[in-house]
C-alpha cells in the first residue's frame, strides 16, 4: 500500500459505504416524501419552471417529476431518487479525495482526518435526507468546480462550470454560493478563474436574483421556524417579535449559519450546547461537537492567519486562495440562509471548511514537528484527541441517517391512520401513500446501532 | 541543559502511527453492521404479542418532577405510547393513553423492550421518554410511568 488518495478512499470507503447502504434502505417519509411526490404526480414538469414561490428547485423538482412519472416499477423509481442522494455522496467522497492531494504518509492520514470533518459536519449531516436531495447535490458540484478553478482557464471548462453552478442552484438556491466562490478565486488569481468566467458568474448570478425578484409571488416574511436565543420561534410569532424589524433577526439567522459551520453551535439559531451547559449537564455528544469544532476553527484560524501574513509568498499563493474561497462561501452561505438558520444550510461551505482543515493539519503538524519534546507530545495528544472526535462524528453521521429511517418508519407505524383521515380530499395523496406504505413499515430499515453506552452517549445515539 | 529533538522522520511516523489508530477504527466503525440487519427481525408483531405479560403505566403532568406520581398530578390523553423491539428500536405496537394517560399493551411474550414516548412540542419530560422494560417469567406485569411537564410548568 502506498500513501496517496487511493489510501485515503480505502480508509473512507466503510463509511460511505455505509451511508449509500443506509439510504438505499431508508424508507420515504410520510410527510415530505408523499407530498413531494404528489406535487410532481399532480403537475406537469414544466410548471416547475416559474419562480413564483419562495422555494424555487427547478432542476430537482423536474428531475423528481421525470423519474416519477417514468414507466419504470414503483421501486425502481424509488430507487432512482434514493441513486441521486448516493451517487451525490459518493462524488462527494472522490472529489474531495482527489482535492487534497495527499503526498506522505502523515498526509495521508491527515486526509483521512479531513474526511472525517466533512463527513461528520453538521452541514453535511443535516443533507442526507431521502428525498430531500437539495444542497447534498451542490456540495460534490463545489468541489468539482474548485478542482477545475485550479486547471488552465478554457472555454469547455468555462461552459462546464457554469453549467454546474445552474445545476446546483437549480437543486437549491445554496449553490449560489458557487458565484461568490468563483469571485474570490479570480480575485486571488486562481489559474482558472479568469476575467471571462468571473463576468460570466456575476452575469448568470445577477440574470438569477433579477428573475427571482421578478416572479416574486407571494414570500412570507418568515418561512420556516427561526431559532433565537435559547428558543425558537414559530413563523407568526417571529412576525409578532420581528416584524417591524426582521432585519435584525436576518442577521442574527445569517450569523448563526457562519457560527455552526465553525463551531456545530448554534444548531438552526438555537444555542442548545450553552444552554444545557447553564443549565450544568449539556449532552456528552454536543460537547464532543463543539470542543472538536472549535479546536479544529482554531487550528484553522492559526493556519489563516500565518498564509495571510505571508500572503506574498509566491508559494503560499494556493492557501491564500483556499482561506478566501473558504471565507466568501461561509458568507454567501450565511446571506442565503437570512430567513432561517440551519445545518443543513452551511453545506457548500462544509465542504470548504473540511479542504481547509486538512490544509490547517498539515501545517500544525510540519509545525509541530520541530518542537522540543513537550510541546511535541501535548501537540501529538491534541492532534489525536481531536482525530478521535470528528471520527465520532463522522460514525455519529451513519447513526443519524439510521435515524432517520427509523423515524421514517416510525412515522409510519404511527401517523399513517390520522393521514388518511386528514387528507381523506387528496385522492393523489392517498394513492401515493397506498404504493408507498409497504416501503414505510418494511422490516428491513435500518435502524441505529446500539454501541456501549458511554460510545452512544458520545454519539448522540440511541442508549441501550 | 538543552534536549535533542529527535530527527523530523521519527516523529513524523510517530504522529502518523499515533493518528492511524483513530482513523482505523473509525473505519471500522463503520463496517458494523445496523442492529436490525442482526437481530431487530428476530422479535416480530407476531412472536411478540403471543403471551401472558403486560406492560403499562401512566403519562402525568409531573408539575413537582418528582417523576412520581403525586396528588392533583393528572393523565395526559392523547399521546402515543410506542412498544420497540429491544434492539434497534423497531417498532412492534402503538397506543394512545386514554382519558386518565394510562395505556397498556397486552399479551407481551417475555423478553426486553424498548418503551418509547412520543412527547408533543412545547412539553419537557420530566423521566426518560425512551426506556428498556423487561417482562420477565417473575415479572409478567411491568410498570413504568412517564411524567412530562410543559415550559410554563403546568
Amino acid at each position: 500500500m502506498k500513501p496517496g488518495r487511493q489510501t485515503v478512499l480505502l480508509a473512507v470507503a466503510p463509511l460511505v459505504l455505509a451511508i449509500a447502504f443506509t439510504l438505499w434502505r431508508t424508507p420515504f417519509p410520510l410527510s415530505e416524501g408523499v407530498a413531494l411526490l404528489e406535487d410532481v404526480a399532480n403537475r406537469p414538469a414544466t410548471s416547475f419552471l416559474t419562480p413564483s414561490l419562495s422555494y424555487y428547485r427547478p432542476v430537482f423538482h423536474v428531475t423528481l417529476s421525470a423519474i416519477w412519472n417514468s414507466d419504470l416499477s414503483v421501486p425502481m423509481r424509488l430507487g432512482a431518487i434514493k441513486l441521486i442522494s448516493i451517487g451525490a455522496v459518493a462524488a462527494l467522497a472522490v472529489l474531495f479525495v482527489w482535492c487534497i492531494r495527499p503526498r506522505t504518509w502523515l498526509e495521508t492520514v491527515l486526509a483521512i482526518v479531513a474526511a472525517a470533518v466533512l463527513f461528520g459536519h453538521p452541514g453535511f449531516r443535516d443533507n442526507l435526507e431521502i428525498p430531500l436531495t437539495y444542497t447534498l447535490v451542490g456540495m460534490p458540484i463545489a468541489l468539482a468546480v474548485w478542482l477545475l478553478l485550479q486547471r488552465p482557464s478554457s472555454g469547455w471548462r468555462l461552459a462546464l462550470i457554469l453549467l454546474l453552478m445552474a445545476v446546483a442552484v437549480g437543486f437549491k438556491e445554496q449553490g449560489l454560493v458557487l458565484g461568490p466562490v468563483i469571485l474570490a478565486a479570480f480575485v486571488t488569481g486562481v489559474r482558472g478563474a479568469d476575467r471571462r468566467l468571473a463576468m460570466a458568474t456575476v452575469a448568470l448570478c445577477t440574470l438569477y436574483v433579477a428573475v427571482r425578484l421578478i416572479w416574486r409571488g407571494e414570500w412570507a416574511m418568515f418561512e420556516q421556524a427561526v431559532g433565537f436565543g435559547f428558543g425558537e420561534m414559530s413563523p407568526d410569532q417571529a412576525v409578532e417579535r420581528f416584524g417591524d424589524r426582521p432585519y435584525l433577526i436576518y442577521a442574527y439567522s445569517s450569523l448563526s449559519t457562519i457560527l455552526n459551520v465553525l463551531l456545530s453551535e448554534p444548531t438552526r439559531g438555537t444555542f442548545t450546547f450553552v444552554d444545557g451547559l447553564t443549565r450544568g449537564r449539556p449532552p456528552l455528544h454536543e460537547f464532543v461537537h463543539v470542543a472538536s469544532s472549535a479546536a479544529l476553527t482554531l487550528v484553522i484560524a492559526w493556519w489563516g492567519i500565518r498564509v495571510w501574513r505571508s500572503r506574498r509568498d509566491v508559494e503560499r499563493g494556493p492557501d491564500v486562495q483556499l482561506l478566501a474561497v473558504l471565507a466568501a462561501a461561509l458568507l454567501a452561505s450565511s446571506v442565503l440562509s437570512f430567513n432561517y438558520s440551519r445545518d443543513r444550510l452551511g453545506g457548500m461551505a462544509a465542504v470548504f471548511y473540511a479542504v481547509a482543515a486538512f490544509h490547517a493539519l498539515r501545517a500544525a503538524c510540519a509545525a509541530l514537528l520541530v518542537r522540543r519534546p513537550l510541546p511535541f507530545a501535548c501537540g501529538a495528544a491534541l492532534l489525536v484527541l481531536l482525530a478521535v472526535t470528528w471520527q465520532l462524528r463522522a460514525i455519529g453521521t451513519l447513526e443519524r441517517a439510521r435515524i432517520n429511517a427509523a423515524s421514517n418508519q416510525l412515522e409510519w407505524t404511527i401517523a399513517a391512520p390520522a393521514r388518511r383521515v386528514e387528507f381523506a380530499d387528496r385522492p393523489t395523496y392517498l394513492d401515493l401513500m397506498t404504493l408507498l406504505a409497504a416501503q414505510g413499515v418494511d422490516r428491513s430499515v435500518p435502524h441505529p446501532t446500539m454501541w456501549p453506552r458511554p460510545l452512544a452517549r458520545a454519539m448522540g445515539t440511541p442508549l441501550q | 541543559m538543552t534536549h535533542p529533538v529527535p530527527p523530523r522522520e521519527v516523529r513524523q511516523r510517530v504522529l502518523t502511527r499515533l493518528l492511524v489508530i483513530p482513523c482505523a477504527l473509525g473505519s471500522l466503525a463503520a463496517l458494523v453492521p445496523d442492529v436490525s440487519a442482526l437481530v431487530g427481525t428476530r422479535q416480530t408483531p407476531a412472536t411478540v404479542f403471543a403471551g401472558d405479560g403486560e406492560i403499562a403505566g401512566v403519562v402525568f403532568l409531573d408539575a413537582d418532577a418528582s417523576r412520581t406520581v403525586d396528588a392533583g398530578e393528572n393523565g395526559v390523553p392523547g399521546l402515543s405510547v410506542v412498544l420497540m423491539t429491544r434492539w434497534g428500536g423497531l417498532p412492534l405496537a402503538v397506543v394512545e393513553t386514554a382519558a386518565d394517560g394510562r395505556f397498556r399493551f397486552d399479551r407481551v411474550a417475555t423478553g426486553g423492550y424498548r418503551l418509547t414516548l412520543q412527547t408533543p412540542p412545547g412539553t419537557i419530560p420530566t423521566s426518560d421518554v425512551s426506556r428498556i422494560v423487561e417482562v420477565t417469567g417473575a415479572n409478567r406485569a411491568v410498570r413504568y410511568d412517564f411524567g412530562i411537564t410543559t415550559e410554563s410548568g403546568r
